[in-house]
């Protein structure tokens, strides 16, 4: 595979042996593992603590989202049905859409055919003048 | 070179109280999930050796290499929630030991300037004679310097801490290829670097 696996005597073994030779070996026995490890755990609980209150938002969070999300498709779902129904037009309704429909169209024939009449009829500035006054509403 | 445990294992040498070792890591790290604080003293004494080693591999200083661990399972602690269920817990913990080992050499070299000790082993592997013993090791920290810090890493903990290439390649979080194409990198300019002392060697 690799040098790792050449037999004692070759090089690579050669090498490794020079490489542990020259390296100091960890201070295992030097170390106070009692304290090293009381150290870590010291802090361990207030570590732990946040954690927990973190995961305690998470879950809340997780638990509103999932009542959250049902709750608002079918309240979504809901609204919709109810638009739906509430939006389908009545007779009556129909009725009254279609005379307000027609209406411009009649004011705006009737006022071709008044304008038709003026400039058929050659009318002078007085009179046109006293028309436009009567049309706005401001007639003397 | 002492025989190590697999990386992954749960029985490390030197976990001299707490849990029985046939209690797994995987249900400690489900405990300490739920807030164990017990459960998680029990992976530090399981793990506190070997990651002390690897520090002081890289440090080759006790306290600092102390320190490091110390750091490593506080932080390993605090970011318990990007351990990913089902990944075993030493390569994870070695990895943040390792990463907090190299951090805490590149502060060290900016504010120490004097040399690291001089080893005070001595090998029954080294040649004959206190001279020849110095001079293998002088060439040899010079060269391990003049490595690359990856492929130094990686030599430290293939080599000294007998780490397989797949457990250097979980620690350090690259492919097992780029792992060994490294290791024959760092073997081929330490050899050069050696070849005199190591012909007479053999």
């Amino acid at each position: 595979m690799n040098d790792e696996r050449r037999g004692p005597g070759t090089s690579g073994d050669a090498l490794r042996r020079a490489l542990l030779a020259a390296s100091p070996e960890p201070p295992l026995d030097a170390v106070d593992w009692d304290a090293l490890h009381g150290r870590v755990m010291a802090q361990a609980p207030k570590i732990l603590a946040r954690s927990a209150a973190r995961r305690a938002w998470w879950d809340v969070a997780a638990a509103w989202a999932a009542r959250g999300i049902p709750v608002t498709a079918a309240s979504a779902a809901a609204a919709a049905v109810l638009l739906a129904l509430a939006g389908a037009p009545t007779a009556a309704w129909l009725a009254e859409y279609e005379t307000i429909a027609l209406l411009p169209t009649t004011m705006e024939t009737e006022l071709a055919a008044d304008a038709a009449m003026l400039i058929g009829n050659e009318i002078g500035d007085d009179e046109l003048a006293w028309a436009l006054l009567v049309y706005e509403g401001e007639e003397p | 070179m002492a025989k190590r445990a697999p990386v992954g294992s749960d029985a490390e040498a030197g976990a001299p109280r707490g849990a029985p070792a046939s209690v797994p890591d995987a249900w400690l790290v489900g405990r300490v999930r739920a807030g164990d604080a017990e459960a998680y003293g029990e992976l530090v004494r399981r793990h506190m050796r070997r990651a002390f080693s690897i520090a002081y591999r890289i440090l080759e200083h006790r306290e600092d290499a102390e320190d490091v661990v110390q750091e490593a399972f506080v932080r390993a602690l605090e970011r318990f929630d990007t351990l990913e269920p089902g990944r075993p817990f030493a390569p994870w913990m070695y990895r943040i030991v390792v990463n907090g080992a190299l951090n805490y050499r590149r502060a060290r070299s900016v504010r120490r300037t004097e040399p690291i000790p001089e080893d005070t082993r001595s090998g029954d592997a080294a040649p004959d004679g206190a001279a020849e013993r110095a001079e293998l090791s002088r060439r040899l920290r010079d060269a391990m310097a003049g490595l690359p810090e990856r492929q130094r890493t990686i030599v430290q903990l293939a080599e000294l801490e007998g780490f397989s290439s797949a457990e250097v390649a979980e620690i350090l979080g690259l492919s097992d290829g780029t792992v060994r194409w490294h290791l024959h990198q760092a073997r081929r300019t330490l050899r050069e670097a050696l070849a005199p002392l190591l012909e007479e060697d053999r």
